[in-house]
């Protein structure tokens, strides 16, 4: 099978996934949003600043946060936030935080931990689910924040890594904003992947 | 062929009880259907005293909606939720007493709240695993001391 066809698998696995979660989102933060069908593709090291400098200029600043994730494969996510999503928080951070006493730049953080949470569970979540394997997740950890887009370039990422870019527009309130999610894994992981959404896709053929 | 332990009749809570890690699985009432013996160690609640006890109002402090948010959320996606020690420090309040005290005197806790789907792959109840960060915390501060006086 081409490569092109199992992104494109891979791509409706996490549509459906959005399908199921973007209400619920809505619903538990409270705000109204929309998520339109995720792009993916699948990158080398070197492609992956200059396609998120196309995307989001160099101007402007992002924020990262990383959650690495276990079992049949492996490896990391990194949800890529440009700076007018992280400004966008506030209002959902004033809804949610009635209640703590913390400060607002700590439940700003906690806020991008929860959305890149149930962003990483709706894709991996349900890429797992649908190939009949579980994953289990380590905390999730902000490790940049607004700073800017050339930072990434410090970030170390293993040579032997694929790294496959999912992008999500989704609206808040009205605004749209698009979002990159980095899932970073070995040649191994990939392969068992693929060879796993071949089996599925041949299961699928009549 | 081996026989999955899970065919057996060995209680697997016996393994439960003997993990360094706290263990508490709640239904959708929030009611507690498990409680391990290191809560039981940590908190001084005994099983009788929680299991079927709503958690929150075993512990009054946790009727956040931030806490209500989390476990809501972890019964509507399936998907996993946390309670990072950096953000909210602990969970469960733990005082700790140790022979050479340094930093906390709560124990510093990393929670991670998890889905358990039954057969027909619903969440039916969900469980919530408690790590003791607290050294990890106090050697993360020291080495941030030490940087700070070696840069001075």
């Amino acid at each position: 099978m081409h490569n092109e066809e199992r992104l494109e698998l891979l791509q409706e696995m996490i549509n459906i996934g959005f399908g199921r979660s973007s209400a619920a989102i809505a619903e538990l933060l409270d705000v109204f949003i929309t998520m339109r069908v995720p792009k993916i593709c699948e990158f080398n090291l070197s492609g992956v600043g200059d396609y998120l400098v196309k995307q989001i200029g160099l101007s402007d600043k992002i924020s990262l946060v990383r959650q690495m994730f276990r079992g049949d494969f492996l490896g990391e996510t990194i949800l890529v936030f440009p700076e007018q999503m992280c400004s966008q928080m506030s209002n959902i951070v004033l809804k949610m935080d009635k209640d703590s006493s913390s400060e607002s730049k700590v439940m700003q953080e906690e806020v991008l931990i929860e959305i890149s949470n149930i962003i990483i569970g709706a894709c991996l979540g349900k890429i797992a689910e649908l190939l009949n394997t579980t994953l289990s997740y380590n905390i999730p950890q902000v490790i940049l924040k607004s700073c800017p887009i050339d930072h990434l370039s410090e970030q170390k990422i293993g040579n032997d890594n694929h790294i496959l870019v999912i992008n999500n527009t989704m609206s808040i309130e009205d605004k749209s904003v698009s979002l990159y999610l980095f899932i970073i894994i070995n040649e191994e992981s990939l392969s068992w992947l693929y060879q796993t959404l071949d089996r599925s896709l041949k299961s699928l053929s009549f | 062929m081996i026989q999955e332990i899970a065919t057996t009749d060995i209680d697997i809570s016996q393994l439960i009880d003997t993990l360094s890690v706290g263990a508490i699985i709640l239904n959708r009432r929030l009611e507690i259907i498990l409680w391990n013996s290191w809560m039981v160690q940590y908190s001084k609640i005994e099983k009788s005293q929680a299991l079927g006890k709503v958690i929150t109002d075993l512990f009054p402090e946790l009727q956040t909606k931030r806490f209500s948010w989390k476990i809501n959320a972890v019964f509507k996606l399936g998907h996993f939720s946390f309670f990072s020690q950096e953000h909210y420090k602990y969970l469960f309040y733990f005082p700790i007493k140790r022979a050479i005290q340094s930093g906390a005197e709560e124990m510093q806790q990393n929670c991670i709240v998890s889905p358990l789907k039954n057969k027909d792959r619903v969440v039916e109840f969900v469980s919530i695993s408690v790590y003791d960060v607290t050294d990890q915390v106090d050697y993360q501060q020291q080495l941030i001391k030490a940087k700070k006086y070696m840069s001075c």
